[in-house]
């Protein structure tokens, strides 16, 4: 696995190099400043600039974005001096799917714009509401008619997140990603040069839709590949819907059997939830095909390839099978996410993607939704938090601010200084230990880092065995709500 | 009061009891949190053997005993079951306090009922539930005409596996009562919130009579739930013949798939409750207040961690400024009215749901969807915009309340479900109106506001169940009336059957 060497990331001939002045102002302008010097500056220089940029943009903020007014006069808090009044306005991260779910069942979109105008400090643009009849044709119209490309999660949680994030916002994204490919891949300046690269994008998935895969995706297409740059996806024109995904999530663990619910589905879902099927369906024969098609096509070229590991280590296993390996340049880059998804995969399996691949470049993160910037691992197996982020360790139960000190654990929470028309504050479900307050990670970079281990805060309540007598079968419940409602 | 009220030191050590032998965990014994207190516990894998009860015929003893014997043992119990003079109920209370996460006052008001479970009166009231007379000997059923055969029907005892709630330590002692009184044999499954009761009380019964054959057929053991190498054994029919699983849907799903065929699996499901109230009748003098008082009882109760207490509150109303306008005034009196309830009643909430708060904190921000009045742990309202419950509605907690206002009661009908438990009606007069029509549309329990938390009859269904008479198996046995038998074939007279004489039901 290849991931930065101290000896390299880390420019020992500017090891303390002075943060640009300015950035306290501008939190913009670390976008500005080489990657290998912002993700190495010490944690004691950065505190002062993540104070005084968190109070300016609070400033900034605090009148036109309604919630963050709430939470504001709700915690007492008219601007910010300190780290502790950060922590005290940290959005929990469920606020982002606080909608409720009867105004997308009952097709009340003014409603969920009503909500989202709660959140961002851009305008929502008037919409003709009579002609939006689903999830996905409201993302489709705010898209239109305004600068929002708001994103969603994939719902596992029971219910879809609405993040209303800016064009220019996914574009820092897709800067501090190449940045960081640049000088952490391989080493100061030897990871492939994105912006300026026209890289051939290839994405197994859906073209269109707000997923975070499929907004990064845009935004990388605009940013990396250029007018004259490729993408190829496995479904051209195919969108991931929101309405979909939003009806699964809604199902999954339900006891209703999938064709009790279909009776009941109004036709526009029922549309949608076939076409889904369909290409579930089809979705081994077409993945086969677009990957032969793909090594033909860009075999020996820089490609940039956007997978989860088990479609990845398919698609290597079945290559290498049939006698294929070493298909791409050596400057190409596979972005993963997302983990394993549970799948077994034997011992040297990803020595084996990447000796079909031709290539090792590989990154991986420490990322949310919530927030622009990813927080790259380094061979310690630590996640380095770039000082665009302002990371906040509280005490799970108190929600205490932790003290700085190297090896403390608690619940993260953030605030992403690269978010201008939302508030980047978030307080996560994670569990974490941090570094790098003290002593730098054993890989050479200062500054803040996050340990290992990840626990989700939710895996830790309740305790053993709880039983009262109370309560209601979570999704069971919802999804017989929703029959109940789909009933026409 | 005077029972002891130190806190014990952990990690506590729960013992497990197999029919009458107490069992103390050992030093290579696992240990659990249980809600954040750390308890030690013997782990059953090495007990599976005498666990499990292969043989049926070892119910034998119990079937000896008359029913009047069992009352007279189980209401014999009760002096001995008063927590400041029983040194394993006062041991059994600080568990409690210390793993429930409810408030001592609470807590100490629970263990001191528990006495009330065995009285006489109550004991024969399940008995009477259960079918007494089956349980004393077989009972023909009634003839039809030209009937060749005498059906007799008895119930006897069952071996059963108890996986029970620990919301309240009344439940070990329910099930204690209502399995003797069937002469079946119990495995109490302790609950990780009450981890003391269940052992308590088999350890009075060893006090009180060792040898006794209900002292001798009641088990107390703790593993963690859907734990497979034990419960894969266990619950097949060859050690089980009924299971009672109480609570959370993981536990009733994960026995219900584990569950071999044949075994008979009685389900608790997870149940919210909900009331109705009229709004238009709080208009009369006095009745606001009287509603509020009522509501408080049924939504904080047991710190509203119950079954029965209200958590969705229909309003019916126009929806109109005025309706709005009094379903504020019944919140903000319902929250005082809360603030004033004995702290035997309702005291302070230990654990705040944190997904909960963060709902609750997510509507007062966004002011879409709902309006929040008090304060969640005390007692926190929520008005819905619409006439719908909020997303969160099912899982609230901490002296929570939904209130939905509603055009009227056929709005509320489609709301109901199998998870609808309780409904308490303001006022009275919907009760005659409303029983009915409720019932079908699938409430289980139905009762004036105010009254939620009231003992039940011990002989009521439950969860819309006829529970009691589920302990039991229930046998036939059918004989030929006449020599001849059912194929016309004539039989010694010495072949033909003594019907006992017994009225059937």
């Amino acid at each position: 696995m290849t991931i930065c060497s101290p000896e390299r990331a880390v420019d020992e001939s500017a090891s303390h190099p002075m943060p640009p002045s300015g950035l306290a102002e501008d939190p913009t302008m670390f976008l500005a400043m080489p990657y290998h010097q912002a993700i190495n500056m010490p944690a004691d220089a950065q505190e002062e600039i993540h104070i005084r940029a968190a109070a300016r943009l609070f400033d900034a903020l605090v009148d036109r974005i309604p919630v963050l007014k709430s939470l504001a006069s709700q915690q007492g808090v008219t601007s910010i001096t300190s780290i502790e009044d950060i922590a005290r306005l940290l959005f929990a991260h469920s606020l982002y799917k606080s909608y409720p779910n009867r105004a997308v069942q009952a097709g009340n979109f003014s409603q969920l714009s009503r909500w989202l105008a709660s959140f961002t400090s851009l305008p929502i643009p008037e919409l003709d509401y009579g002609a939006i009849n689903c999830v996905d044709d409201w993302l489709t119209a705010l898209d239109r008619a305004s600068d929002l490309r708001v994103t969603h999660t994939s719902g596992t949680s029971g219910k879809l997140s609405f993040i209303p994030r800016s064009r220019g916002e996914w574009d820092r994204g897709a800067i501090v990603l190449a940045r960081c490919v640049e000088d952490w891949l391989h080493g100061i300046g030897q990871g492939p040069d994105l912006l300026n690269s026209g890289i051939t994008i290839i994405q197994p998935s859906y073209e269109w839709g707000a997923g975070t895969p499929q907004r990064s995706i845009e935004t990388m297409r605009r940013m990396y590949s250029g007018d004259h740059g490729t993408v190829l996806y496995l479904y051209p024109q195919g969108r991931l819907s929101a309405d979909v995904l939003s009806l699964g999530s809604r199902l999954s663990a339900s006891a209703l059997q999938d064709d009790v619910l279909e009776a009941h589905l109004a036709d526009t879902l029922r549309i949608k939830l076939d076409e889904f099927r369909a290409r579930a369906d089809a979705r081994p024969a077409l993945q086969k095909a677009f990957f032969e098609a793909v090594r033909e096509r860009f075999a020996g070229q820089q490609v940039l390839i956007y997978g989860t590991w088990p479609v990845i280590y398919d698609w290597a296993a079945d290559g290498l099978a049939g006698g294929a390996s070493t298909v791409f340049s050596k400057d190409s880059l596979l972005l993963t996410g997302g983990g394993t998804k549970g799948r077994q995969f034997p011992a040297d399996w990803q020595s084996d993607i990447f000796r079909f691949l031709g290539f090792d470049g590989h990154l991986e993160s420490y990322a949310m939704t919530e927030v622009i910037s990813n927080c790259p691992r380094c061979r310690h197996g630590h996640y380095h938090i770039p000082p665009m982020i302002v990371p906040i360790l509280l005490d799970v139960d108190t929600g205490s601010v932790l003290a700085r000190r190297d090896g403390m654990r608690g619940r993260l929470g953030i605030l992403d200084l690269l978010a201008t028309t939302y508030w980047g504050g978030v307080l996560t479900g994670d569990l974490v230990t941090l570094g790098g307050w003290e002593r730098p990670c054993p890989c050479g970079v200062q500054g803040p880092h996050i340990r290992g281990v990840i626990e989700r805060i939710a895996s830790l309540r309740g305790g053993d065995d709880k039983i009262t007598c109370a309560g209601i079968g979570n999704a069971h419940e919802r999804a017989i709500d929703e029959l109940a409602r789909l009933v026409r | 009061m005077s029972a002891d009220a130190r806190p014990l030191a952990p990690p506590f050590h729960l013992p497990m009891m197999i029919r009458g032998e107490r069992i103390e965990p050992s030093d290579t014994d696992s240990v659990h949190d249980f809600g954040g207190a750390m308890i030690c516990a013997p782990d059953p894998i090495r007990h599976m053997p005498r666990l499990g009860l292969r043989n049926r015929s070892a119910l034998d003893d119990l079937h000896a005993l008359s029913i009047d014997a069992i009352v007279d043992f189980l209401a014999g119990l009760q002096d001995r079951l008063e927590p400041s003079r029983n040194v394993h109920l006062n041991w059994a209370m600080r568990m409690s306090l210390a793993a429930s996460g409810l408030a001592p006052s609470i807590v100490e008001a629970e263990f001191r009922k528990l006495s009330k479970l065995f009285d006489r009166a109550h004991i024969e009231a399940v008995a009477d539930g259960m079918g007494r007379p089956f349980l004393e000997g077989w009972c023909a059923l009634a003839r039809r005409n030209g009937d060749p055969m005498i059906t007799r029907v008895r119930a006897v005892g069952a071996r059963s596996l108890h996986i029970i709630a620990g919301n309240t330590p009344a439940l070990a002692a329910l099930t204690l009562v209502r399995n003797a009184v069937a002469r079946s044999d119990a495995i109490i499954k302790i609950p990780s919130n009450d981890p003391g009761t269940a052992v308590a009380l088999a350890q009075t019964m060893i006090d009180y009579a060792p040898d006794h054959p209900i002292t001798r057929h009641m088990s107390v053991a703790y593993w963690r739930g859907g734990r497979s190498e034990i419960e894969n054994r266990l619950l097949g029919p060859h050690y089980l013949d009924k299971i009672f699983v109480w609570g959370g849907q993981q536990a009733v799903d994960g026995i219900r798939q584990r569950a071999a065929l044949g075994v008979d699996v009685i389900s608790f499901d997870p149940k919210i409750s909900i009331s109705v109230i009229d709004l238009a009748e709080l208009e009369a003098p006095g009745a606001l207040h009287d509603a509020a008082d009522r509501l408080a009882r049924d939504a904080a109760s047991l710190n509203q961690t119950a079954c029965f207490n209200a958590r969705i509150v229909y309003l019916i109303g126009k929806g109109d400024a005025p309706s709005h306008d009094m379903s504020r005034r019944l919140a903000e009196a319902t929250i005082a009215a809360v603030a004033s309830l004995p702290e035997a009643v309702s005291g302070a909430v230990l654990n705040l749901d944190p997904v909960l708060a963060d709902d609750i904190q997510a509507l007062r921000l966004t002011g879409v969807g709902g309006q929040v009045l008090g304060r969640l742990g005390e007692c926190c309202i929520v008005i819905s915009d619409d006439a719908a419950p909020v997303d969160f509605a099912g899982a609230l907690s901490g002296k929570a309340v939904n209130f939905v206002i509603v055009p009227s009661i056929d709005a509320i009908l489609p709301m109901l479900s199998h998870y609808t438990q309780t409904i308490g009606l303001y006022p009275m007069a919907l009760h005659t109106r409303l029983a009915e029509r409720l019932a079908l549309a699938g409430g289980q329990r139905i009762t004036a506001l105010g009254c939620a938390a009231a003992a039940m009859h011990p002989g009521a269904p439950q969860d819309g169940q006829d529970v009691l008479r589920r302990h039991c198996r229930w046998v036939s046995d059918s004989v030929p009336a006449s020599a001849e038998d059912a194929h016309g074939a004539q039989m010694p007279e010495w072949a033909i059957p003594t019907l006992e004489k017994c009225d059937a039901l």
